[in-house]
């Protein structure tokens, strides 16, 4: 198996970190985001989140997380190995299934229908979506 | 009062790949890079993602800019925060309409599916 792929970033020619896992299954992301919001308590946004996730264990991870101004630059390369540690920020524990009820499962086949009529002429004959 | 809407202008080994931002009052850009390994079918399978895109909030528009998939070891990507202009992103644009078929589909495939495995239908 080939090695994990990951990160390496700069910010404004400092080193942030090298964001990568050795672990078999996991998500790693760089997001960077501008946001103007139309309500909330923080109505603009312009940040760098560096984080991912350990599918097996289900562990919110992150490596860096901060805020950006105009001028700013941020250089990503891509990497496979010496991978900087990183924090575990929460752990995210699927729900155990719970039994529905009767009025519930009642619900969900309404509404079941109610969709399968507003997407009448995206269904074939079996009820199945075209692509 | 000036407007102060800030994008992004990327850059790929080296080649630039525009300047992605909103003229809009109120917008969601992110530039998205990941890395994964999933195993979805039995088989991990490992890839790479970018994506520079969001939502033109005012308008309830989708905008994408960019999508490239398979990034390899020794590939860079650089970006620097800017003011505009702004190049104008991809004509393929969802329509708030379209967003909200998107996603009747998504809930018609999930009741379906939960419904199936209790055996209801």
């Amino acid at each position: 198996m080939e090695n994990n792929l990951g990160f390496e970033i700069h910010h404004n020619g400092k080193h942030i970190c090298r964001a990568g896992v050795e672990d078999k299954l996991f998500v790693v992301s760089c997001i960077a985001n501008s946001v103007s919001r139309k309500l909330g308590d923080k109505p603009t946004d312009l940040s760098m989140q560096i984080g991912g996730l350990i599918s097996e264990s289900f562990e919110n991870i992150v490596w860096s997380d901060f805020d950006l101004k105009l001028g700013d630059t941020i250089d990503v390369e891509v990497i496979d190995d010496k991978f900087s540690p990183y924090t575990v920020t929460d752990v995210w524990l699927p729900p155990e299934p719970e039994a529905l009820t009767k009025e519930e499962i009642a619900h969900k086949r309404i509404e079941l229908q109610k969709l399968k009529e507003e997407l009448a002429e995206h269904l074939d004959e079996d009820g199945e979506l075209r692509i | 009062m000036k407007m102060e809407n800030y994008g992004f202008e990327l850059t790929i080994n080296g080649e630039n790949c525009g300047r992605a931002g909103f003229e809009s009052k109120h917008y969601v850009l992110s530039i998205i890079m990941l890395s994964m390994r999933v195993n979805h079918t039995g088989e991990d399978e490992a890839s790479t993602y970018l994506t520079v895109g969001g939502v033109n909030s005012d308008k309830g528009a989708r905008a994408e800019w960019l999508t490239r998939e398979g990034l390899t070891k020794g590939d860079k990507v650089s970006l620097k925060v800017i003011e505009g202009p702004f190049d104008a992103s991809k004509p393929l644009q969802f329509s708030k309409e379209e967003m909200q078929l998107q996603h009747k589909k998504s809930m018609y495939r999930q009741l379906k599916a939960e419904l199936e495995e209790l055996g209801d239908i």
